[in-house]
């Protein structure tokens, strides 16, 4: 607030001002007019003199009113805010200096508040990455290295056996097999490598076909070839919000199919999750979707879930492309949600 | 016949691996090692044909013993046996000049294929996707990338120095950077991204 911009007057003054012209006329009206009042006042007299008084103070509210009014869009447009609509900062009403200054101040407050939430989820992110990163190493060092143990002594004593017990050998040795692959599955899901090594749209593609394996449902995925290089953090989140949003949609919505597709609309990288389950009518926006909209405003994604065109939900995620050096300061109260992703 | 030397830090996976190779015809495991240390004494005096070398180990990694191998007067044939499932370690496998990479979770018939062709002399390594290479060269210096593309494509690390006019130790040290690089944790869950 050190700047004391091109604000016009300030309230105080207007006030005054208001209050200063309306006393000068009702006392010029009563200097110029022949009206004269007696002690003790006859009827008449109070009469005009109630009129008068009345409406002096009416005026007097009417202007006061008009210049207060920015005060009052200043309030409504404070009630609009919602925090996670991150880019909202409210737009300056009116040139009256006090009003300019507020605005300007519920606007730095808004900056310092999403600048540190971003700071501390961007923290409680990064340590649960590391908290999942151990659980996986641990799932594979550990208890990966002893099935494997396992699976191998089974099949030399499978390759050294006979008949009945040769095949219930085999059986041993291919439920071992299982429970290892869904110990690597575990580990892989939570430390998603494969993302650093072949980048998001084959990891989204590899997400989709484990997934479809898993449940048995069909999930289709389309991935535009051409997808501008994400920012590390970007890529993550993007994988991250596909994951949680088909992990929602195999465990909850009773879908038989399922759809992902990551394509592009210029700099923006675009996510579509869709299924054909039960959508979200009784479903409470849980933990999961909550998750998916923090990961969103970390990198300053939108991120939108709607009941899908027949019947199931839509999660859409736009993923601005551009460094955060390139990206223009929203900064008007205009559209609240954001565009809605297409 | 081929001649193996089993190293793995987890005992009951070296015992059971050496178990089955010795009953696998025309497979002989010499010994069975656990550390880095350990495995190179052994490839020393028993001088194998062929060392199946777990990644993970306790005072060093399965890659940095691979060029530890290929440094000895007989080098023996690599083959890396590991659960270890991150695509990009076919990538720094090949190198390493490993000669072949199997996972854990394949067929035990399957490792003993890829053993016997990597005894002949073939190679047992996964294909490399162009985009697997190209992510990966991204997390190299920008110095090595020269380096790492003579490699890749077959050059030896003598010819690589000649090229370069640098001597083979140079080349070697470069290498083993560019082995931790390629493998490095994502900085994602290092530290917070600004």
């Amino acid at each position: 607030m050190t700047q004391r911009t091109r604000s016009g007057t300030s309230l105080r003054t207007r006030v005054f001002l208001v209050n200063a012209f309306v006393f000068v006329i009702a006392g010029t009206l009563l200097a110029l007019t022949p009206a004269t009042i007696s002690v003790p006042s006859d009827l008449s007299e109070t009469l005009v003199l109630a009129v008068g008084l009345t409406a002096t103070v009416l005026l007097n509210l009417l202007v006061v009113g008009r210049t207060f009014a920015p005060l009052s869009r200043l309030i409504e447009a404070m009630e609009r805010f919602e925090p996670l609509n991150a880019d909202y900062r409210v737009p300056v009403y009116g040139n009256e200096r006090e009003i300019v200054q507020l605005t300007k101040a519920f606007n730095d407050m808004l900056d310092r508040i999403e600048r540190e939430r971003r700071e501390s989820v961007q923290r409680s992110l990064a340590a649960q990455e590391r908290e999942r990163q151990r659980v996986a190493q641990e799932l594979h060092d550990e208890i990966g290295q002893s099935l494997t143990a396992l699976l191998l002594q089974i099949e030399g004593l499978e390759r050294s056996a006979a008949g009945e017990e040769r095949e219930e050998l085999a059986e041993l040795r291919q439920a071992t097999r299982d429970t290892l692959n869904q110990v690597r599955g575990v580990a892989q899901r939570l430390r998603p490598e494969v993302l650093d090594d072949l980048g998001l749209g084959k990891a989204i593609s590899a997400l989709c076909e484990r997934l479809g394996e898993q449940s048995g449902i069909a999930i289709g995925c389309d991935i535009d070839p051409e997808l501008p290089q994400l920012a590390p953090e970007a890529e993550l989140v993007t994988y991250r919000v596909a994951q949680e949003a088909l992990t929602n949609t195999l465990r909850h919505s009773g879908a038989q199919r399922a759809a992902v597709t990551l394509e592009h609309d210029g700099e923006d990288v675009l996510l579509t999750v869709a299924d054909d389950g039960r959508g979200l009518g009784d479903a409470d926006p849980g933990a999961g979707i909550q998750g998916m909209r923090e990961r969103a405003l970390l990198i300053g994604a939108r991120f939108r879930i709607d009941p899908g065109e027949e019947s199931g939900a839509v999660v859409r995620l736009r993923v601005d492309g551009r460094p955060w050096t390139a990206r223009p300061v929203v900064n008007t109260g205009t559209e609240m949600t954001g565009t809605p992703p297409r | 016949m081929i001649r193996l030397l089993v190293v793995d830090d987890h005992a009951a996976v070296r015992a059971g691996l050496f178990g089955l190779l010795r009953r696998e015809p025309g497979l002989v495991p010499l010994a069975a090692c656990g550390s880095v240390g350990e495995a190179l004494r052994e490839a020393r005096s028993l001088e194998p044909q062929v060392a199946l070398i777990d990644f993970q180990l306790p005072d060093g990694d399965g890659l940095t013993l691979c060029r530890e191998l290929k440094l000895l007067p007989k080098p023996p044939r690599v083959v890396i046996y590991s659960a270890f499932a991150r695509p990009a370690l076919a990538v720094a496998a090949t190198l390493a000049g490993a000669d072949g990479l199997v996972d854990k979770g394949v067929e035990v018939d399957d490792l003993f294929d890829a053993i016997r062709a990597v005894g002949r002399g073939e190679q047992a390594l996964p294909p490399l996707e162009p985009e697997m290479i190209t992510r990966c060269t991204a997390r190299l210096a920008p110095d090595d990338v020269s380096v790492f593309g003579m490699l890749m494509s077959g050059t030896s690390i003598a010819d690589t120095a000649s090229v370069l006019s640098t001597n083979a130790q140079q080349i070697e040290d470069r290498l083993r950077g560019m082995l931790s690089d390629l493998l490095a944790d994502s900085p994602r869950s290092q530290s917070a991204p600004s």
